[in-house]
């Protein structure tokens, strides 16, 4: 197996400037400056194969941005060793630079105040692009996310989601082997993450670009990404399959139950939770660990006039908030 | 396949590519620029005003060996060259302090000849709109003068090396924003330097001898006294050796880009983001 990132034992410690409050302290801090040792990173392991497509997230603060910075080439580690589609980001920032994408959902890197196809075309000439190559390539990518009634117009008139399209379009137009998303479809409404995703996953699986995706969005992690690895204070906490990490911290499952007859009163059960109940309809969270869901299951069906049952795995916030505060744990 | 950055003509492009992206995205505000540089007739007809007293009351001529007509189409390529200095170096200041620089630095293309360009587009800009607009109301208020043709070529050659040696001291002085997050009060007093002691007001040959003396021994007058002295000039005699001075300063100016730039990646490479 090929790999686009390969990480291994990846540490990242600077000091920092510390300033005591008010203006005594910032006297003290001219006279006599002090610092402090912070650990960004602490021995990350991290891989991300050919064609595939990992997530890495983690709370604010956890290390994602220093592991992505490192990956670029902007950050140099303190110790531990790091490959980027065969090339040392270190010594070989501007040649990874050619070969790889970037979308920052909160950073444009289209010209504002100019039409989106001003900016595909200075962008061949900063990936050096052959002009036949590029106009292909352009039409292709057009065709694709259907921006033809756009490339004409400001970017500035542009809607979020529209103006999303086109940046998506302008990371991928020099064919990045590996694509860096960085909160992709924040502010987005639910249509336009969807068209985001779709374009995205499309790429992943027709192109094989690898993609490495940091993301505070469930969505974001469950639809793009197979492997997910969570990070919390410059360490690894989880490192898996995203359906292994809904199964392993899905203790909790939500039935939605539509009733034949309204019923006063439902039937006392360990670990379930009676979350709304309205009319026919009735919804239950119940703790899996208290109560296994066959059994759950097994008991509405005798004790109730059941019409319809669906059962749901909880948002996908919630799992990744249960790890954060379990790896917070001493 | 693995792309490979190519050569400095290659670079170049990618300059020239943002100088031209920046000219047309100013455009789409040309009208904005024109009343900011309307600024230019208020000053051009004061001092209009104050070199025809001076002229009144003793012999201009004799002591600067300009005539009130040249003083004022001098005036007119100074405050053009002044008043085009771009608000770009505050970004520097801004990226550094944000740590947006990351994003730039992603690109293949390096940090300080993003900023050249972009620069460039808009200082030449600024500066076609300022000479055209102030060229306009020295009409008016002085009259036309001789301008050789191979003089006004040599002057707006010069002044484009000047806007490129100006540019990179500002710009090695804003990268000092990786220390000190703030340079505007260094910007400042580069900015002033340059306009008081090259000449922006009045030619140097008007200064008191021993102030005219530092100012031709100090490299500030390479950016306004010695392109707008040749624009009224009747010769382009003395271009090479401004060129010549120009280049010298930019080239050391280059060289502190350099060093600064490099010891301030060090630093963020070092630091953090």
């Amino acid at each position: 197996m090929k790999e686009a990132v390969r990480v291994r034992q990846l540490v990242k410690r600077y000091e920092r400037r510390v300033r005591e409050p008010g203006m005594a302290g910032l006297l003290r801090s001219w006279v006599r400056p002090r610092t402090e040792a912070v650990v960004a990173l602490a021995g990350v392991d991290l891989t991300v194969a050919e064609g595939e497509s990992l997530a890495l997230i983690g709370p604010n603060g956890a290390g994602k941005s220093t592991t992505v910075k490192i990956l670029t080439g902007i950050l140099h580690p303190t110790a531990g060793e790091v490959s980027v589609l065969g090339m040392n980001p270190t010594v070989e920032r501007t040649r990874l630079a050619m070969n790889l994408g970037a979308i920052f959902g909160q950073r444009s890197q289209l010209w504002y105040h100019l039409p989106a196809g001003e900016t595909f075309d200075l962008l061949a000439r900063i990936y050096e692009i052959p002009s036949d190559e590029y106009r292909r390539r352009r039409d292709e990518l057009v065709v694709r996310f259907e921006l033809a009634p756009l490339l004409g117009t400001s970017v500035r008139k542009l809607s979020l989601g529209q103006r999303m399209r086109c940046e998506v379009a302008a990371s991928l137009l020099h064919r990045p082997r590996l694509l860096l998303l960085d909160e992709p479809t924040i502010g987005l409404d639910v249509i336009a993450k969807q068209q985001i995703r779709t374009i995205i996953r499309e790429l992943n699986q027709q192109e094989g670009v690898s993609v490495l995706l940091t993301s505070h969005d469930a969505g974001d992690i469950e639809q793009l990404c197979k492997r997910v690895v969570v990070i919390n204070h410059g360490a690894v906490v989880f490192e898996d399959r995203v359906s292994t990490l809904k199964r392993r911290y899905l203790k909790r499952k939500v039935i939605d139950l539509r009733l034949r007859e309204e019923v006063t009163a439902l039937p006392p059960l360990a670990g379930v939770e009676v979350v709304k109940a309205q009319g026919y309809g009735v919804k239950l969270e119940v703790d899996t660990e208290a109560s296994p869901i066959a059994e759950v299951i097994a008991h509405l069906m005798g004790a109730l006039p059941i019409a319809d049952v669906t059962i749901e795995d909880p948002p996908m916030e919630e799992i990744i908030a249960a790890i954060y505060r379990e790896s917070r744990r001493p | 396949m693995i792309r490979r950055p190519g050569g400095p003509w290659r670079l170049a492009g990618k300059v020239l590519g943002i100088l031209g992206i920046t000219v047309r995205a100013r455009l789409a505000y040309l009208g904005e620029m024109v009343v900011r540089s309307l600024f230019l007739v208020v000053i051009l007809f004061v001092f209009a005003q104050l070199w025809r007293a001076t002229t009144a009351a003793s012999d201009l001529k004799a002591s600067t060996g300009f005539t009130l007509a040249q003083l004022i189409w001098y005036l007119v390529f100074t405050e053009a060259i002044a008043m085009s200095t771009g608000l770009r170096l505050g970004e520097v200041d801004q990226e550094v302090r944000s740590g947006d620089i990351a994003y730039r630095l992603a690109r293949p293309l390096p940090y300080p000849m993003f900023h050249l360009g972009a620069a460039l587009g808009e200082r030449l800009l600024r500066f076609l709109v300022c000479l055209v607009l102030g060229s306009v109301v020295a009409l008016a208020v002085a009259g036309p003068i001789h301008l050789a043709p191979a003089s006004v070529a040599a002057a707006l050659a010069s002044a484009l090396v000047a806007f490129c040696v100006d540019w990179v001291w500002s710009f090695a002085l804003a990268l000092l924003a990786f220390w000190f997050e703030d340079t505007s009060g260094v910007q400042l007093l580069y900015r002033r330097a340059v306009m008081l002691l090259g000449g922006m007001l009045v030619p140097l040959d008007a200064y008191p001898h021993w102030l005219a003396a530092v100012s031709r021994a100090l490299p500030f007058k390479l950016v306004m006294y010695g392109p707008a002295r040749l624009f009224v000039a009747s010769t382009p005699a003395g271009l090479g050796r401004l060129l010549a001075a120009q280049l010298a300063f930019g080239a050391v100016g280059a060289l502190a880009v350099a060093v600064v730039y490099r010891a301030g990646l060090r630093r963020v490479s070092a630091q953090g983001g």
